[in-house]
């Protein structure tokens, strides 16, 4: 296998992943919200910022494989030769974002639902669960810096 | 609503969100504690306040509790997501049914079913099984429980047996379809009830022994448990069951559903009470 390849299979898992954890995050706050705002319709705007939180990892993941796809030269430039062993430094930097994005997706989805279900209590609350809900995000921005860094920190 | 139903599959996600936006919600305490320093009328307002049904012309405050139930027995049935396990959380209605059926059936009377309230099973397929005096239908556990007992003519025996019946059949199903929740809810509250049992059987000075069939079918309170106050098992039970539901409350499936409803109905009954002691009061106060 060329180092390309390994890097554009890291540019791949990284989107992939962080999407599959946001998708299952944003579904579960989804089916939590969608219960809610049938009982409360006015409740929706609240719910909704809350539903949304959990689908920042799949734009995090998206990004960085960008910016690995851009650095490899893969999207607008010729394609940069890469040694195996750059390859895997490529992998290496994009799993930082893959791996957090699935979990702390799907974690930062879990959140949501009891902040929709405290919102559904308390209407008033809904700030606080968004706040609760908003600290799982800080271990997805720090992946997100850490997967960047390396990135930028591969000598090509 | 039908929306919840993804991909041929209700969701408990969707039922829980319903749930904590409900207009049906459980009082708070200090709701509870505003309710019991007003007086009648004042109480009755503020209970339509936190969203029971107003009180219609020609109606009583009981009949707003009663409607309220219903409400919330017909919720919680639209929303579960299995029918299943939803079904033995009325076992109590049940058992209360079928005993109205064969007391009727007894004195050769017809039962109204309208005037039965809404349980597990329907109340239609009840009446039949007491006209024909067979429980097939109602499966293994409460056709072997059930049979035979159209013979019994001790009104005390044929409730005991009916009450033992559907808590079996709920518990054993429970336990069958491997739902912790339910089976560990009912557990708890055979075990409280028990003890009341118990205790009944202490105050009227009965042996606990002749009537055993008057124990449900989970641990029987010991000695020491026995010889306590009647507060110290009152508060114990109470305390029990509250802890068991409050356990449940932090699941994410069938468990949150028993604990709503289980709380609306100790709500229910909670706050017929509270009314009748304040109509009490109150025509204690119009003779003095």
């Amino acid at each position: 296998m060329s180092g390309i390849s390994i890097a554009i299979i890291g540019a791949a898992l990284c989107a992939a992943l962080a999407g599959c954890g946001s998708a299952i995050g944003v579904m579960a706050a989804g089916k939590a919200a969608a219960g809610v705002a049938s009982e409360k319709p006015e409740l929706f705007g609240k719910l909704l910022v809350l539903q949304a939180l959990p689908g920042t990892q799949g734009i995090y993941g998206f990004l960085t494989a960008i910016l690995i796809m851009v650095r490899i030269g893969v999207l607008g430039g010729a394609a940069v030769e890469l040694s195996i062993s750059q390859g895997w430094q490529f992998f290496g930097a994009a799993m930082p974002m893959a791996i957090a994005g699935l979990v702390s997706g799907i974690c930062q989805g879990k959140a949501a639902v009891g902040a929709i279900h405290m919102t559904g209590k308390q209407p008033d609350a809904s700030g606080k669960g968004i706040t609760m809900t908003a600290l799982v995000e800080t271990y997805a921005i720090l992946a997100l810096l850490a997967s960047i860094l390396v990135l930028f920190g591969i000598q090509l | 609503m039908t929306e919840y139903n993804v991909y041929g599959k209700k969701s408990y996600a969707y039922a829980l969100g319903r749930i904590s936006g409900t207009s049906h919600r459980v009082l708070r305490a200090e709701e509870f504690a505003r309710l019991r320093e007003a007086d009648g009328e004042t109480a009755q307002k503020l209970l339509t306040d936190y969203g029971y049904p107003a009180v219609a012309d020609g109606k009583t405050v009981y009949d707003a509790i009663e409607a309220e139930k219903n409400a919330v027995s017909a919720f919680v049935r639209e929303i579960a997501p299995d029918e299943e396990l939803t079904q033995l959380l009325f076992f109590e209605e049940d058992a209360l049914n079928l005993k109205i059926l064969l007391k009727s059936e007894k004195l050769g009377k017809e039962a109204d079913l309208d005037t039965l309230c809404e349980g597990g099973f329907s109340k239609e397929l009840l009446r039949i099984c007491v006209k024909a005096e067979e429980y097939s239908m109602l499966g293994e556990t409460l056709e072997a429980a059930l049979s035979g007992i159209e013979k019994e003519e001790n009104p005390c025996r044929i409730s005991c047996l009916v009450d033992n019946a559907m808590f079996s059949y709920a518990l054993f199903t429970a336990q069958k379809k491997n739902c912790r929740p339910l089976a560990e809810l009912f557990t708890v509250y055979g075990e409280c009830k028990n003890r009341l049992t118990a205790l009944r059987l202490t105050k009227l000075g009965k042996n606990a022994e002749e009537f055993d069939f008057a124990f449900l079918p989970v641990k029987k309170p010991d000695e020491a448990e026995i010889r306590k106050s009647e507060a110290e098992i009152l508060q114990e039970t109470d305390k029990a069951l509250d802890n068991v539901l409050t356990d449940l409350g932090y699941g994410d499936g069938i468990g949150v559903i028993a604990q709503y409803y289980f709380r609306k109905k100790a709500e229910a009954g909670a706050l017929r009470l509270l009314f009748a002691e304040k109509r009490a009061e109150e025509s204690r106060g119009d003779t003095v």
